[in-house]
């Protein structure tokens, strides 16, 4: 995983090799070792390039391989470990990489001039609307519906910029933030402030997929943690048509993957997640949608310290995409790899103290629209 | 439901113009970085060599693409190259018929993984494969950095 940066010079084919060559070499392997590649980029239009998958697969060690690219908007940060997985799992890689690299500072002047496009271009587009204020009704609904007061959504944030501390990759992390900062930054769309959004940025993560044999015969045995389950899905197209309460897309996802994960009741067995938190309140949501807070009650859990690094379910001991940062898809390494380092005790300053040994990951893509969502144990 | 009209003329229905108002920047990475400054600087065409495999790549790379390395070696570019594909544009994007032929070549060098694809410097029936070349540099003080201070290749 790179370091999370506003990274004018290095190319996205560049970045992608630093997170690829990171993963192999941890792994022990090359790149002659590896099957298949999953490259997980988001749109076209943040770097400027067309048949952006094309452009960066050679910096993705995918030149000659059994190559595809896979975008699910923000759900990509997690998608392309899914997409990882089937060739895995189906059998026909024994060992994939998945690279995901995103390079929004290429966009001039704010990749919100693109973002600009993903509405219907007749009934939306006219009244220019901007991912904020759109985030922004949303989190109204929720909070009016819940009844859940401001403070408890910006406690995320606090939360989530104070954990990133222990980040190496960091570029948003705050060891000494306070709720004030939070609930005092600049109001950009009400509800919505400042430190309630992360930023956009430039990244590249990467991760090795391998098979059970490979596992035993390489004797990576001790540095594994193991996919157990996956799901994903996408709700309608017109956002418009959706709860804005409840996010049911993220609900249908994790049920798919606890299914196949053999988990009946998730709040008890699953010791920690980390789910999508562009915005703080999307934390919350996320957090229902998974069935690890009851309806209406992730932000109660986090305002009595359920979720912080060490209570009873930490969530974001990353840091997340608030603390951290939020280049699209390069946030695999925040969520996908979160799970990995703390499953294998690599966490370092960011290790949960309580032992843990079965971890949810899950993002969020399109427009309020797509979850994808990946359990692993040790 | 089957459509089947044809229907070429939106003014007969409601409709809407649009734009995609992107602007870009765009930087060459950290290899291409030093490739155009040679170019500008020095009139030099810089390639990379791969220290594990010893493969030589231009335009140059900051990875050798085969075995996945970090490179770091710059090595010039031989004096001439060679046209491995050429081809001679007639018309523009609109049809309309072009004043003069431009001809296009995919010009590899010895040694090189690559290529480099610029404007061949002479007249349509000579833009043939295996036409030995050299880089045409724009003069030092127009020289910017990119890919258009070559004009092109000529015999």
């Amino acid at each position: 995983m790179t370091i999370f940066r506003r990274r004018l010079q290095e190319t996205g084919k560049e970045l992608s090799f630093e997170a690829a060559r990171m993963a192999l070499d941890q792994a022990g392997m090359e790149i002659g070792d590896i099957n298949a590649v999953v490259h997980g980029t988001a749109p076209d239009a943040f770097d400027g390039v067309h048949m952006k998958g094309e452009y960066l697969l050679d910096g993705s060690g995918g030149a000659r391989k059994p190559y595809m690219r896979v975008y699910t908007g923000g759900g990509t940060g997690v998608f392309s470990a899914i997409a990882g997985y089937w060739h895995v799992a189906s059998g026909l890689a024994d060992v994939a990489l998945v690279v995901n690299e995103e390079k929004m500072s290429s966009c001039q002047p704010h990749p919100q001039s693109v973002f600009a496009h993903i509405w219907d271009p007749i009934l939306d587009r006219p009244l220019k609307p901007n991912l904020v204020w759109i985030f922004a009704m949303e989190m109204n609904r929720y909070m009016t519906v819940n009844k859940i007061p401001y403070e408890d959504i910006a406690r995320v944030a606090v939360k989530n910029k104070r954990n990133a501390a222990g980040h190496p990759c960091a570029q948003l992390a705050d060891p000494d933030i306070t709720l004030d900062d939070v609930m005092n930054s600049e109001l950009m769309a009400w509800p919505v402030r400042r430190l309630d959004i992360s930023p956009p940025s430039d990244g590249a993560a990467a991760v090795v997929l391998a098979s059970e044999d490979i596992v035993r015969k390489r004797k990576l045995r001790d540095q594994a943690a193991w996919i157990k389950g996956v799901g994903w899905c996408i709700d309608s197209t017109m956002w418009t048509d959706r709860d804005l309460v409840f996010p049911e897309y993220v609900a249908r996802a994790a049920k798919m993957a606890y299914r196949q994960a053999k988990i009946g009741n998730p709040r008890r067995e699953i010791d920690f997640a980390e789910p999508y938190d562009p915005f703080d309140y999307k934390e919350l949501h996320h957090l229902e949608g998974l069935g690890l807070a009851e309806r209406g009650k992730a932000g109660l859990m986090t305002r009595e310290g359920v979720t912080e690094r060490d209570g009873d379910l930490p969530v974001c001991p990353s840091g997340g995409l608030l603390g951290v940062g939020n280049p699209i898809a390069a946030t695999l390494g925040i969520k996908i790899g979160e799970l990995y380092w703390q499953l294998t005790g690599q966490a370092g300053k960011r290790q949960i103290p309580n032992e843990v040994r079965t971890g949810v990951c899950q993002a969020w893509g399109d427009l309020m629209q797509y979850g994808s969502v990946v359990v692993m144990g040790t | 439901m089957t459509f089947t009209d044809r229907t070429k003329d939106p003014r007969a229905l409601r409709h809407w113009y649009g734009d995609i108002e992107a602007d870009y920047v765009y930087t060459s990475g950290v290899a291409g970085e030093r490739f155009f400054r040679e170019l500008r600087d020095h009139g030099r065409l810089l390639g990379t060599r791969c220290g594990e495999c010893g493969k030589r790549w231009i335009p140059p790379k900051l990875f050798c693409e085969d075995c996945f390395r970090e490179v770091s070696e710059f090595v010039d570019l031989p004096a001439t190259g060679r046209v491995a594909a050429a081809c001679a544009v007639r018309v523009d994007i609109e049809r309309n018929p072009l004043p003069q032929a431009v001809v296009w070549g995919l010009v590899r060098f010895k040694g090189f993984e690559g290529g480099l694809v610029h404007r061949l410097l002479i007249a349509p029936e000579r833009g043939r494969a295996g036409l030995v070349v050299r880089p045409v540099l724009r003069d030092a003080a127009s020289r910017t950095g990119a890919i258009t201070d070559l004009e092109g290749f000529a015999p």
